[in-house]
């Protein structure tokens, strides 16, 4: 930062609040959940190293508890092969080097990995000697003598203290506010003194319709409606801070020269304030990530301005008052953190037994004693001579003994299994030598060994599938349908199924917009949103309209608006109404009991009754899409609104918008933009539908793209997904992924309409993609809740399609239904080895139990997406694990096709894998906890009850059954070409190079495959392609419930 | 058939008894370590939800005895002590009031308890929660069935550690700790209220029973009002009227079935119950009538406006719930119980509905709520009063619980250097004189003792130890020639038979 040193405080503070962008959690409001890397802001680092980062800045766990692992150890799911491995993955030096005795540096290690660090502790020890006797060790026989570590000689507490104190200043700015230095010498935190009421504040500034009545300073933004509000806010009488109201009367009306008059009074040194404002920030980093998002998508608000500075600014004025106030209260004079650190660097003594209380166990008198001299208060003088005699009383209290080296050495020679001639010859300096070698690894990198280890089994099962398959590729001779469904891990099941039961069904994956990326608006809906990636923005429109006479649809919509008019008038009119409220309650009371009471008995009977009676009540309506534009609208490029004080985007998302762009640019003309991630809505105005020539276009790049591009089906049904399900504020992050967490059902409509065309087909053959006629296309969505598919415009399925439609339509069902029951093993709740007619009841009930906390498991067990063509997978029981996005090296010499698949599907399986990962390893920190106390906020996120920050991320019941790694992406394509590809894409580099995800390659006519070491470029895989045999899915994973290896399924293979 | 519908009011007990049963055996399965792991749920879950069920359908075959016989009213069905005029019973009061509000929370029980077994699911206090919950069912049920006031006492309390367990439910979180804490004191006024009600009655009735405090129309006027005063504030606290009502915004952070129960559903209208219960008894009492209109008006004023600012959706319909209960406060004040007891229901009813369907606020609306009132849109104060609620909270702090705490600082000031210092403590004596390590005293008493025992020891030092030749040597010398001689007498004979003699002589 110290090249912006010069400019004036306003085009810094726009600098620092960019950077912030990269460290504060970046969710959209939870309507629009879209999964992303939660440390997005990280990517630029190598996987381990931002890791390793952000614990440095959030405190947060950065893999697995290393408990988990060793559980997992003792499971078989991580091996010793596996560790030894890894140890080599992650670069350790010197593993070869002899330590003592013959004895390796890796054996060393390798045991030191299974032993915990942190044995239990000596009181249990010490118990459980007392209860079942002694361990009869030899070690502890010998060692615990000779290695009891003396107490050193207590150090001179001056120094100690001097030097404890500079240390503690120093940390001020980058890792800890004034906040934390006081709250560490005095165990008061201020923030708790005004968190309750600024979070008032910050919900009802950013709220997006709960709130009836809303500051009537909004508008000025709000630094202006908080100080409003705090001018005659009676709370700093009562909190005894009456000088607060002067302060916030003669303040500055710009929230920029309240930070520029206030900083200097909190910390004196320019160059700390960026990292004090960071840091600041990330005392609420749920609150702060939220304004921040806000600030930087104004298109998203309600009108009110939302800026950065307005927020740092309340946040330095409050960290000023309350600051003062305790260092008034605590020293007698109103301090900053230059006059604090003289004054406690001339009070050593006081200094020294005040941090005493935080950081060492005392003896209980002692604290005690020190802890009533610590007390804050006015009236509290203690004079120098107590707290220099208190500083030398503990300043020679002797260090504690440590007492884990014994039973930690005895664990780890059991480990080695050293034979008892060798135990024998062990003198002290071994031992000493040999506990040096354990302790050598940083516990991060002990965590990567772990996660490299556990990330190995799985590759290594994976691989050898792979392997086990390929004799077995086989085309379809003559498909009787193909299917194409969205690369999402859980189709992958639909799909295995699928073809179990229909040996001469081929089916397709990709990303789920169908290379359609449009805004959609059903027939209900009151606006637009955007059905395709984040990364992408549409410039199309499809609406849908009511096929019907102008007045029946006219009269359905004026039955179904009075329908929501009235549920509306009930929800709301209920809570805030005071004429209405207990009129509207008198009158709903006994349905919503009777809707309770059914609901709890028979869910799914309920549900779809009410399902039935909304549809009569509303009216039956047929729809078609307002697909076809009559002519291109002109359009110019747009650019980006931009937020005040953020000026660039982050980075690695504008790279992948602009490589995908103009990947997709060679086959159209422009019409992709970037939008701002998360984005829903823009402020020009979308070209209405398709020409026939943008039509073709897509539709030809996207069957080139799958690799269809002959041996067309009598039918292509185009299966977008979407997850239905009651009473789930994180509803967004079950469905599609590649439709910015929204049903895709519409881009396969859109897709099958575009493709039915005689026009677009016309086009089609004249590029050499002739689409014969007897194909037809049809489209549906697969609810990924209940296992349902809706079909689309079947009405308009020409009669000789028909049977092979109710042919494919029959085959569907069944294989959901097989899908269901494959699903039933994770849930807990479901019936134990259902059939598939029970299985699909139960998760239909499921989906509309307004009590479950998980309607499905979404992408709890993603781990690895294969990019190539379906034979290469087809026959392989893969558990529901694996993204399945269909790619024809064939046809595709160069890797154009194959990069522009990287380039879209990376960010998002990466996004959703790396999302996971981070959610799972630190529930508290990186997701946002358990669902039960959720409590839904302003509509834009949720907090823990009534009173807390705002949590982002996953909840704990979605990524319990998560299997925390990273996505394993293995592509049909040889490394010559993958590492070309992978050198001139900036967005690929940074995802693959960096670690974020695992890139292999596979040998498209070979069974070899090659795995890509960001250190160590690529390395040959040398296993054996041999797995377990069974006669279908079922066979494998009946009466299962933990994550499944892959297997071979002899079923279903043409 | 009639015949056994009439015999079910005796077994009216068993609707409290059961959940506390259900409460028994889960505990006892956690205490023995039996309740671990998924398979251990469905068990737990099942108990609890039977129980609640088989309470809820005794009180429909009651209910439909009621409806064909007529209600049982006033059943005793056992003592619970008694001593002089003091007599606990067990008794219930079944009339209709009793019958459907008790019939409606159980089947919001029954409703809760099935909705919480998926949602729970795999907790860490999973059986924790439905142990609570089942106390909290036979607590609300013995508050509503109770025949007397002890009994609906004991229920009331039960509520009340139910509702601090699960508001604590989240205990590593402190605010959650805190927050029970608070409400939990806040409750204690009300209790307070409660027992001196009971107190009263029971000095001038004689009596717990509800009957003999609601049908006694020639009580003095200061005899009603007294005793019904402590019950008002008892009621007032229970269903968060002012100024208890912040108790209740901070009772959120249980998971949300908890929060649909008890502040959505039932336990809030506990206070209206009472009120409603000893209504003929507030009838004598005109200006309580119309302190309970003039708290429920103001109540109902403070929740709607609190109301309008809620940005979080649990808090929203937590003061929508204040705001109906207040205005059950001023129905029963003006005399309208018929009316206040069919909204209670019918409230009851909807905000369970709608507090278990709190997480799905997203797609339950369409567009934000209609705005506030012009008129109070631009006041910028009351604006500012609503989102700080008033400050009631703060001053709660700053009148009641500040200078409670430096109360208590104070006296432990007092204690620390004085008290202890005047009394001593063990243990912490110190030697008055270096030469004898082993006379130690601390504090007056312990000082004054060692004192004398160092006195004590002087003299001894004194006469005995001083040496050969002290006078207490000599002293002891003579002293033991004397009492030589006396042995040497009495082991002669004659001596012997004297004293047989003398023993005889004495027992006859």
């Amino acid at each position: 930062m110290s090249q912006h040193q010069a400019l004036p405080l306003r085009e810094r503070l726009a600098h620092w609040v960019e950077h912030l962008a990269h460290v504060l959690p970046a969710q959209a409001p939870i309507r629009d959940f879209v999964h992303h890397n939660t440390l997005h802001g990280f990517q630029h680092l190598p996987f381990a190293e931002a890791l390793a980062a952000a614990q440095r800045l959030t405190g947060a766990a950065a893999y697995l508890p290393e408990a988990r692992f060793r559980e997992l150890f003792a499971q078989g799911r991580i091996t010793c092969d596996d560790l030894d491995a890894a140890l080599d993955a992650a670069g350790i030096a010197d593993l070869d080097a002899d330590v003592r005795h013959g004895i390796t540096r890796r054996e060393v290690l390798l045991a030191s990995l299974r032993v915990a660090p942190e044995g239990s502790g000596e009181a249990h020890r010490a118990w459980v000697a007392r209860e079942y006797g002694a361990p009869e060790n030899l070690v502890f026989a010998r060692f615990s003598g000779s290695t009891a570590t003396g107490a050193g000689e207590p150090a001179d507490w001056q120094q100690t203290a001097a030097q404890r104190w500079s240390a503690l200043c120093a940390r001020v700015g980058d890792e800890w506010t004034l906040r934390s230095l006081l709250e560490h010498l005095t165990g008061e935190d201020i923030l708790e003194r005004v968190r309750t009421v600024l979070q008032r504040h910050l919900a009802a500034h950013l709220d997006l319709g709960v709130a009836a009545w809303r500051n009537p300073q909004r508008a000025q933004g709000f630094y202006a409606a908080w100080r409003a509000s705090a001018r005659i806010d009676m709370a700093w009488e009562l909190n005894e801070l009456p000088n607060a109201h002067d302060e916030l009367v003669w303040l500055p009306d710009d929230p920029v020269d309240v930070l520029a008059e206030t900083l200097p009074r909190l910390v004196a040194d320019e160059r700390l304030w960026p990292g004090y404002l960071q840091r600041l920030a990330l005392e609420l980093p749920g609150w702060s990530g939220m304004f921040l998002w806000r600030a930087r998508h104004p298109e998203h608000g309600d009108g009110s301005p939302v800026a950065m500075a307005d927020y740092l600014a309340v946040r330095v004025l409050l960290e000023t008052l309350l600051c003062e106030d305790l260092t008034r209260r605590l020293t007698g004079a109103a301090q900053g953190l230059a006059d604090l650190q003289a004054w406690f660097a001339a009070r050593p003594a006081e200094f020294f037994v005040r941090d005493a209380l935080r950081t060492r166990t005392l003896p209980e008198a002692l604290q005690q004693r020190v802890v009533r001299r610590c007390r804050v208060g006015a009236d509290n003088h203690v004079d120098a001579a107590d707290w220099a005699a208190l500083a030398a009383e503990i300043g020679n209290l002797p260090a504690p003994p440590d007492t884990t080296r014994v039973p930690r050495l005895a664990a780890l020679l059991e480990l080695l299994e050293l034979s008892p001639g060798d135990l024998d010859m062990l003198t002290p300096e071994d031992a000493d030598a040999l506990l040096a070698c354990a302790d050598s690894l940083a516990p991060l990198v002990r965590g990567e060994i772990w996660l490299l280890a556990y990330e190995r089994h799985y590759r290594e099962q994976i691989f050898s599938a792979l392997a086990a398959n390929h004799p077995r590729r086989k085309p379809v001779a003559q498909p009787s349908a193909q299917v194409v469904m969205c690369m999402d891990d859980r189709e992958e099941g639909t799909r295995r199924h699928l073809e179990e039961l229909a040996p001469n069904i081929e089916t397709y994956g990709a990303a789920g917009f169908f290379g359609v990326p449009m805004y959609w608006q059903g027939i209900d809906d009151s606006a637009r949103s955007a059905l395709c990636p984040v990364v992408v923005q549409p410039r199309h429109i499809v609406r849908e309209t009511a096929e019907m006479g102008e007045a029946a649809a006219e009269a359905r919509r004026q039955r179904r608006q009075r329908r929501l008019a009235w549920r509306e008038r009930l929800v709301q009119g209920t809570r805030r109404g005071a004429v209405a409220g207990p009129l509207l309650t008198a009158a709903a009371a006994a349905p919503a009991l009777a809707a309770l009471v059914a609901g709890s008995l028979a869910p799914g009977w309920f549900g779809q009754a009410v399902q039935r009676w909304r549809e009569q009540i509303d009216g039956k309506v047929t729809t078609r899409l307002q697909l076809t534009a009559t002519a291109a609208a002109e359009v110019t490029p747009e650019t980006p609104q931009t937020p005040i004080y953020s000026s660039h985007r982050r980075r690695p998302v504008s790279s992948a918008s602009a490589s995908l762009d103009s990947g997709l640019r060679r086959n159209d003309d422009s019409e992709i933009n970037q939008r701002p991630p998360g984005a829903g809505a823009m402020t020009d105005t979308p070209q209405e539908g398709f020409t026939d020539d943008q039509q073709a276009a897509r539709v030809e790049t996207f069957l080139r793209m799958i690799g269809l591009t002959g041996r067309f089906a009598p039918l292509v049904l185009m299966l977008g997904h979407g997850s239905g399900s009651r009473n789930n504020p994180h509803l967004s992050a079950y469905d599609c992924g590649a439709c910015s967490g929204r049903h895709g059902g519409p881009n396969a409509r859109a897709f099958a309409a575009m493709a039915n065309r005689p026009e677009v087909r016309a086009r089609l053959a004249a590029s050499g993609l002739p689409i014969p006629e007897t194909t037809w296309f049809v489209a549906a969505e697969h609810n990924t809740c209940d296992d349902g598919i809706e079909w689309y415009d079947l009405d308009h399925l020409p009669a000789p399609f028909q049977s092979a439609q109710e042919q494919l339509l029959g085959q569907l069902a069944e294989a959901c239904r097989a899908h269901a029951a494959e699903r039933c093993r994770r849930l807990a709740s479901a019936p134990l080895r259902p059939s598939p007619w029970l299985a699909r009841q139960h998760v239909v009930g499921r989906g509309h139990d307004i009590s479950q906390a998980r309607p499905e498991l979404g992408h709890a067990t993603n781990a690895a997406a294969f990019i190539g063509r379906r034979e290469m997978s087809r026959g392989l029981f893969l558990d529901r694990r694996v993204f399945l996005i269909s790619y024809d090296p064939s046809r595709d010499d160069d890797g154009g096709i194959v990069e522009n698949i990287l380039l879209a599907a990376g960010p998002v399986g990466a996004g959703i894998s790396l999302e996971y990962y981070f959610s799972t390893v630190d529930n508290e920190r990186y997701g946002c906890g358990s669902k039960v106390t959720h409590n839904l906020t302003g509509l834009f996120g949720v907090m823990e009850g009534a009173d807390s920050d705002l949590r982002t991320g996953l909840p704990w019941q979605m990524v319990e059954i998560h299997e925390a790694m990273r996505l394993l992406v293995v592509v049909e394509q040889t490394p010559e070409v993958l590492t070309a590809i992978v050198a001139r894409q900036p967005a690929l580099q940074e995802l693959i190079g960096n670690g974020w995800i695992v890139l292999a390659a596979k040998n498209p006519s070979t069974a070899t495959i090659d795995l890509h070491c960001p250190r160590r470029g690529w390395l040959p895989w040398t296993g054996a392609g041999v797995l377990p045999q069974v006669g279908r899915s079922a066979d494998w994973f009946a009466g299962e419930n933990d994550a499944l290896a892959p297997a071979v399924v002899l079923r279903g293979m043409p | 058939m009639s015949g056994l519908l009439r015999l079910l009011p005796d077994l009216v007990w068993l609707v409290p008894a059961l959940p506390l049963l259900a409460l028994l055996t889960v505990g006892a399965r956690v205490l023995l370590g039996w309740a671990r792991g998924d398979a251990a749920e469905p068990l737990t879950a099942r108990l609890c939800a039977f129980a609640a069920f088989c309470s809820l359908a005794l009180l429909l075959a009651i209910d439909l005895g009621a409806l064909l016989d007529g209600a049982p009213g006033h059943r005793v069905l056992g003592t619970w002590f008694a001593s002089g005029n003091w007599h606990g019973t067990v008794s219930f009061l079944l009339d209709p009031l009793a019958l459907s509000v008790a019939t409606l929370a159980a089947l919001i029980g029954w409703l809760t308890m099935r909705f919480s077994a998926n949602y729970l699911h795999r907790e860490a206090g999973f059986h924790r929660f439905f142990i609570v919950l089942s106390l909290f069912l036979a607590g609300i049920q013995l508050v509503f069935l109770a025949g007397n006031g002890l009994l609906a006492f004991v229920g009331w309390e039960m509520c009340g550690v139910a509702s601090f367990l699960l508001i604590g439910y989240a205990w590593q979180r402190p605010l959650a700790t805190a927050n029970a804490l608070f409400a939990f004191v806040t409750n204690r006024g009300g209790d307070a209220g409660f027992l001196l009600g009971l107190g009263f009655a029971a000095a001038w009735l004689g009596s717990f029973e509800w009957p003999a405090l609601t049908d006694n129309p020639d009580l003095p006027m200061l005899t009603a009002r007294l005793l019904a005063v402590g019950f008002v504030v008892a009621a007032f606290a229970k269903s968060a009227q002012l100024p208890f009502t912040p108790w209740i915004t901070r009772a959120l952070e249980g998971p949300t079935p908890s929060s649909a129960i008890f502040y959505g559903a039932v336990m809030v209208h506990a206070g209206v119950f009472l009120m409603l219960r000893l209504a003929p008894l507030l009838a004598q009492v005109p200006d309580l009538l119309a302190a309970l209109v003039a708290v429920g008006a103001l109540t109902a004023l403070y929740a709607w406006l609190c109301g309008l600012v809620q940005t979080d959706v649990k808090s929203a319909l937590i003061y929508a719930t204040v705001f109906q209960v207040a205005l059950m406060f001023v129905a029963i004040g003006l005399g309208w119980t018929t009316l206040a007891t069919i909204h209670l229901c019918l409230h009851a009813a909807w905000r369970a509905w709608q507090f278990l369907l709190a997480p799905s606020w997203l797609m339950l609306t369409q567009a934000a709520p209609k705005p506030a009132p012009a008129w109070l849109r631009r006041s910028q104060w009351l604006y500012t009063a609503a989102v700080e609620r008033f400050w009631l909270h703060r001053l709660g702090i700053t009148l009641l619980a500040k200078p409670t705490e430096s109360f208590a600082h104070d006296m432990h000031d007092l204690e620390e250097n004085f008290i202890d210092r005047v009394l001593g403590e063990p243990g912490r004596g110190e030697p008055l004189r270096p030469e004898r390590p082993l006379i130690v005293g601390d504090g007056l008493p312990g000082k004054a003792l060692a004192i004398v025992a160092e006195r004590l020891q002087r003299l001894e030092d004194h006469l005995a130890l001083r040496g050969r030749g002290g006078i207490g040597e000599k002293l002891l010398l003579r002293a033991g020639t004397y009492l030589r001689i006396v042995e040497h007498l009495l082991e002669q004979p004659r001596y012997l038979m004297m004293a047989v003699m003398a023993t005889f002589v004495v027992i006859l």
